[in-house]
């Protein structure tokens, strides 16, 4: 018997003599031992709670007494809450404003570590820095910086004469102000994934563009954009999911601040006052359910177009 | 190099450095605030720069007083909790994904990337509850033990698995090892980049993790520090100059932690970004 053979024999593959299925028993001995802690773990903590939450969000349920079945009756509620709706124009309102501005950025910023100019591991890192910050602390140097009596934003602008700006009441303001937050914080990380997708993009083609006479928008709507499709359709992607799942931000701000949390709370945040300051788990766990269908339906369209657009090498 | 700057390189340059300041622009307020008395920020006009640099007392203010001892032994709990069975059952099971033949392998993996997809928030509500039923409520059990399996650690180094020739398999089966053996003296060794990268990453996660931890624990004494630190915010009054010192404090280990491997770091934050 030849190695090869051995091996296979081995790992359990092949026909039906005594010995192989003793063999292939033995495999799945092993196993089991060696997945089964992992994937029971990941059914038990992630994959039924997620059924139990559809069925949860067809119940009444305060959390202590038993769920009372009450059919679609919550997400007909859903429907009607003006709150509801108040949360679900805000998680689309930072969706459609921090998806583009974080990649479009993150790609200038990419360019510019590309051309390796002297230093650039230094701003690389500079730049990165944020990322690796708690959200709850990055939101609290937002809120101290924004302070309108405080913070030293409008002592700056008082300087130069600006009068004080309610940065963390006026709702604009205080949404600008997380747009802000959220582009310092995550940035660097848009612009690394990007970076390693120029970097493998050859040089000949661009000088293949200069020799032709093209302009930089050309070379950028020519060549980098096409070459650099997974990375940027990867970086949306994140980007998305991240502006959908927007929570700490929203709960540091809307602590101390009753404006401010009214003005900005997000889907994920309302799931979380619902559920655990109100104890109406059923109604909460209905429009986490509305949330989960948003970020499905939001990943297969984009893995749907990812077929049509995306550019793979 | 520098011969072969453009004009242009020098204006994208220029404007790195400027823009590199304005990103900098907060860690420096946070820094400097953690030297003022409470009086300095509140009195206008605000100053950027604390009157006294050698002021420590917010350090030992939180560190003592505030119990920010207390909550850093906490996170260092959860934190190892996490980390030591998380790669150690993800790498097992990245092993039997990767080289073990049994019934249903693809469509289990497969099933297991719903996991992947799967919000928090969606979860959270039957996830607290069965805490509750384990009794695990407000212990660190609820915190570490539902953080422990994870898709894309297993699925990292699972992918790495793939890639080393099974040639060094065969021949270790030649020479009588079984699939202990194989996994632990061949394959471990050689996924040791991964199993960094992501380790990184489930440090970091059990770290920076807030909403989780928010939930399951109750108990003062048992808060991690994303919740010590929210919780400096009081409804009336918050002395700024504490909770930028906090910020430094709960920040500080896994910067370090940043800037010591950064190579790693980035690979591993460029494979799976942070986990929320």
């Amino acid at each position: 018997m030849n190695h090869k053979m051995h091996y296979a024999l081995f790992r359990g593959y092949a026909m039906s003599s005594i010995r192989n299925r003793h063999i292939r028993w033995k495999n799945m001995c092993w196993a089991l031992l060696f997945a089964g802690p992992t994937v029971f773990g990941l059914y038990l903590f992630f994959i039924y709670p997620m059924f139990k939450s559809v069925y949860i969000s067809l119940t009444k349920w305060d959390g202590l007494s038993s769920p009372q079945f009450i059919g679609i009756a919550n997400y007909v509620q859903l429907l009607s809450d003006p709150t509801v709706g108040k949360e679900l124009f805000n998680t689309a309102f930072f969706i459609v404003l921090l998806v583009p501005i974080t990649v479009v950025l993150a790609l200038l910023l990419a360019s510019a570590f590309d051309k390796r100019l002297p230093g650039t591991g230094f701003f690389r890192t500079v730049f990165f820095l944020p990322y690796v910050m708690l959200p709850v602390v990055t939101a609290q140097i937002g809120m101290t910086m924004f302070n309108s009596k405080f913070g030293i934003i409008n002592q700056w602008l008082a300087w130069l004469g600006v009068p004080a700006v309610q940065w963390l009441t006026d709702p604009w303001l205080v949404r600008s102000v997380i747009v802000l937050m959220n582009l310092w914080a995550g940035i660097g990380y848009y612009a690394i994934i990007l970076l390693a997708g120029l970097q493998n993009i050859p040089r000949q083609y661009y000088e293949a563009c200069e020799l032709d006479g093209a302009s930089a928008w050309r070379k950028l709507t020519n060549v980098t954009v096409p070459l650099l499709t997974p990375q940027l359709f990867f970086s949306v992607v994140m980007a998305t999911i991240g502006a959908f799942k927007m929570f700490d931000f929203i709960f540091v701000f809307g602590k101390s601040n009753l404006y401010a949390r009214e003005s900005l709370r997000t889907m994920a945040y309302g799931i979380y006052e619902r559920g655990f300051t109100f104890l109406d788990i059923g109604f909460a766990s209905a429009e986490a359910v509305v949330l989960g269908a948003f970020m499905l339906i939001i990943t297969i369209a984009q893995n749907m177009s990812q077929e049509r657009w995306v550019y793979y090498s | 190099m520098g011969i072969t700057l453009r004009k242009r390189d020098y204006l994208s340059f220029f404007v790195l450095v400027l823009v590199s300041l304005l990103m900098l622009l907060p860690f420096a307020w946070v820094l400097f605030s953690s030297f003022k008395t409470y009086r300095e920020t509140v009195q206008l006009p605000i100053k950027f720069l604390p009157k006294n640099f050698a002021n420590l007392s917010n350090y030992s203010d939180l560190l003592v007083r505030l119990n920010f001892l207390n909550y850093y032994k906490n996170n260092v709990i959860v934190a190892l909790g996490i980390l030591v069975p998380q790669l150690f059952l993800s790498s097992m099971a990245a092993y039997a994904f990767a080289r073990i033949d049994f019934p249903l392998r693809e469509p289990i993996f497969i099933s297991l990337l719903v996991a992947l997809m799967v919000p928090m928030q969606m979860i959270l509500m039957p996830r607290y509850s069965m805490m509750i039923k384990f009794g695990w409520f407000d212990s660190f059990w609820a915190v570490i033990i539902p953080s422990i399996p994870s898709v894309t650690t297993t699925f990292f180094i699972r992918q790495q698995m793939l890639s080393i020739p099974m040639s060094l398999d065969e021949s270790a089966v030649i020479d009588g090892a079984g699939h202990w053996r194989i996994f632990w003296q061949i394959l471990l060794p050689l996924c040791k980049g991964s199993i960094l990268a992501m380790g990184i990453m489930c440090v970091v996660f059990a770290w920076n993790d807030f909403l989780w931890p928010l939930i399951v624990l109750n108990s003062q004494g048992k808060y991690v520090l994303s919740i010590a630190v929210a919780n400096l915010q009081g409804q009336n009054l918050t002395r700024d100059n504490l909770l930028l010192t906090a910020a430094i404090l709960v920040s500080f280990p896994i910067v370090i932690l940043f800037l010591s491997l950064q190579k790693y770091f980035v690979e591993g934050v460029a494979m799976t970004g942070l986990k929320e």
